[in-house]
């Protein structure tokens, strides 16, 4: 017993030849296009002299710089710097005035298994929303970091949020930390968002840092 | 069997069925052949009446007595006057708007009429054993569609084609519905229970179980031949709508502050265009149409320009009442769009739904060229640096997730490749360079130069062993051969080749 079907899903192919078929329906056009002629704008006139005299480097271009000095002691500068991407997607990084710095000290290894059941470089997580990433507080440990004349510092989150990446640098070399204040940060953190306007709040600013 | 004979026990079963209480057009579908009118069945009719034994063989036509019952099968849907109210619905009107010349019909038809048609097959194959054995009934909705086709046509200045784009759905109820189709829960046997689980009493679970249903069990609960109805169906709204058409493009974008798609961040002014937008723009009255969607092969960042031939994509024209686009009105959108002097669109054209997977097919193995100006730290070193690049053929990267995008992506390493470098000073620029590249679909441009801090690796700065960072970006060119470009030299006749 036939039954017809209703209605057809089926895409109805209206081309008019479906057999040569060497592409898209359309009457075939000659194969000498207009590609030669198409001109191509000149990249260094869509700037101006403006931007490029203003252009920083990415380290900054991206970064609001700020610190963190709520760790430091009378006996022991442990300040951060702590750089804020535009999507909030902070970085650690050590203040120039650190102790280690100041003090002209170097590091013989870095520490990352801040307590029993915790190791910083063993942060798996998953997905966009990064699930299963260590949870951070300000006062939560990075690491500590090991002088080779046998002094332990330790660095500070500073911030609310979850622990994205040690950077990969610096624990092949841990004094990379301490050469390159640009390239050398600790961890890139993902703040929390609700917490984020009090992360900010409780950083200073490079101006007020250097007054 | 002779054909008289053959022509005899037509008209035997016919006068059977309309004695039971069909209507002569569902009659004349366990009867009729091919050449069978439906739209105008007299002169079939009478065929069947005039030769049967054993009836009332005097003119006055079997079914011209009045009948207080609907049609015991279809519920009168196959009857003249439903038809006729069907032909008459104002709403029919607006289908004139549409500039197709051509349509499709469809019905829905009740579920309890689907019961009534099955139940009536039973009975007269049993009836009649040898004269069904290899013969197939006519479907109601078949029926009904040639029926009506005529007069629509008529009615919509169009042809009917069963491939047709505007489709034109009819809608039935039937107050008695529900009741008469409660029996398929009963009916229904263990093994479909899951299936039919979540709306047993669809039209489609109704059909498909009625395919594979035991006869002896149907015949348990349902009445062979189907009970005389009290009402007949009703007809409710038509629905009407043109298939969604395709066309395709290649976009340029002139201008380092505008997105792809209309995007509201909450610190974005809503104001800033899109190139969607600027498309759509001219577009929109050209087909008429309730919605339109964009879609392309891969995207540009805000702050990049794309050039040359520019990037392929497709737009869904969502129910067009005009499909009639010539090959100079598509010209003509493709000027007006290079008057906002921001974007530019080329090789428009109407592209079957079919094609529409290159654009997003293989995606990682597409190519793409990029030129960047690039800036480096001292100027006294940039012939080095420009032989040093000059030097590499091509590079492995292993990019991790770009601090710019970290928030929305997961964490991962891509492993992309560049295929060519090549640089070259810029004349009055000490400190500038010309980057051409071609590069892996999915690479991060930017963070090759810069190195987003290390996490790509090799990065241009450890190639020239210094710093060096991008200024600006241009795409020259996406490695697809879609949509096919346009000769204008050569006027192609595409109206409706879609």
């Amino acid at each position: 017993m036939e039954v017809e079907k209703e209605e057809s899903e089926e895409i109805p192919s209206t081309s008019s030849n479906p057999e040569e078929d060497p592409g898209p329906s359309q009457a075939r056009v000659e194969t000498e296009s207009d590609d030669e002629d198409i001109e191509i704008p000149s990249i260094l006139d869509s700037i101006t002299q403006q931007q490029i005299d203003e252009f920083r480097p990415f380290h900054e271009r991206y970064f609001e710089k700020k610190y963190c000095t709520r760790f430091t002691t009378d006996t022991v500068n442990l300040d951060t710097c702590v750089r804020i991407h535009t999507n909030k997607i902070s970085l650690i990084y050590l203040s120039e005035k650190h102790s280690v710095i100041q003090n002209q000290q170097r590091l013989q290894s870095i520490d990352f298994q801040v307590s029993k059941k915790v190791n910083r470089l063993k942060n798996a997580m998953f997905g966009k929303g990064k699930r299963g990433a260590q949870l951070l507080q300000p006062d939560s440990i990075l690491c500590h970091m090991e002088t080779v004349d046998g002094a332990r510092y330790p660095v500070h989150a500073c911030v609310y949020g979850k622990l994205l990446e040690i950077n990969s640098r610096v624990i092949k070399e841990p004094n990379f930390l301490l050469d390159d204040l640009n390239e050398g940060f600790l961890a890139i953190i993902l703040p929390d968002l609700r917490r984020h306007e009090e992360n900010v709040k409780s950083l200073k600013s490079v101006e007020e840092y250097n007054t | 069997m002779t054909e008289t004979d053959s022509q005899d026990t037509k008209g035997i079963v016919f006068n059977f069925l309309i004695e039971l209480g069909c209507c002569k057009r569902c009659a004349l579908r366990f009867v009729g052949d091919s050449n069978t009118n439906y739209d105008n069945p007299t002169d079939d009719v009478k065929k069947l009446t005039r030769k049967d034994l054993g009836q009332n063989s005097n003119d006055e036509n079997v079914f011209k007595k009045s009948k207080p019952n609907p049609c015991i099968i279809c519920l009168d849907l196959l009857q003249d006057t439903t038809l006729q109210t069907m032909i008459l619905n104002p709403e029919l009107e607006k289908v004139l708007e549409y500039d197709s010349d051509t349509f499709v019909n469809y019905v829905s038809l009740p579920k309890a009429v689907l019961i009534r048609e099955h139940s009536m097959e039973i009975c007269v194959k049993e009836k009649f054993p040898q004269f069904f054995k290899d013969r197939n009934v006519i479907a109601l909705n078949r029926a009904w569609s040639l029926s009506i086709q005529n007069k629509l046509a008529q009615r919509l200045e169009k042809k009917y084609d069963k491939n047709s784009y505007l489709q034109i759905q009819f809608n039935t109820s039937y107050v008695l519905d529900k009741e008469e189709s409660l029996v398929m829960l009963l009916l229904e046997d263990k093994s479909r229970k899951h299936s039919i689980q979540h709306d047993p009493l669809s039209c489609k679970n109704v059909t498909s179980s009625l395919q594979t249903i035991n006869s002896e069990l149907f015949k348990q609960k349902v009445s062979i031949p189907p009970a005389t109805p009290t009402k007949a169906l009703d007809v409710e709204q038509v629905f009407y709508k043109h298939d969604h058409v395709f066309i395709a493009g290649r976009y340029c974008k002139y201008a380092r502050n505008m997105f792809q798609t209309p995007w509201s961040g909450d610190d974005i002014q809503v104001e800033i265009s899109s190139v969607q937008e600027k498309i759509f723009d001219h577009i929109e009255n050209s087909f008429s149409c309730s919605a339109m969607v964009f879609s392309s092969s891969g995207r540009e960042d805000f702050d990049v320009r794309t050039l040359g031939r520019g990037r392929p994509f497709f737009i869904k024209i969502c129910d067009p009442k005009r499909t009639k686009v010539s090959f100079e009105k598509f010209r003509q959108i493709e000027q007006a769009v290079k008057h906002t002097k921001v974007v530019e669109v080329r090789d428009l054209q109407f592209i079957d739904r079919r094609y529409l997977s290159n654009i997003k097919e293989g995606e990682q193995f597409k190519k793409k060229t990029y030129r960047a100006l690039c800036i480096v730290d001292k100027p006294e070193n940039l012939t080095a640096y420009i032989d040093k690049i000059n030097n590499i053929s091509a590079v492995t990267l292993q990019q991790k997730t770009p601090l710019r995008v970290y928030h929305r992506r997961s964490s991962d390493i891509r492993e992309r490749q560049i295929y060519s470098l090549k640089a070259k000073v810029i004349n009055g620029k000490k400190n500038l360079l010309e980057l051409d590249m071609i590069t892996q679909a999915g690479t991060y441009i930017k963070e090759f130069v810069h190195g987003d801090l290390g996490r790509t690796t090799p990065s241009l700065c450890e190639i020239v062993g210094g710093y060096i960072d991008i200024i600006a970006l241009d795409v020259l060119d996406i490695h697809l051969d879609f949509p096919p470009s346009i000769n204008h030299k050569v006027k192609n006749h595409q109206t409706v080749n879609y």
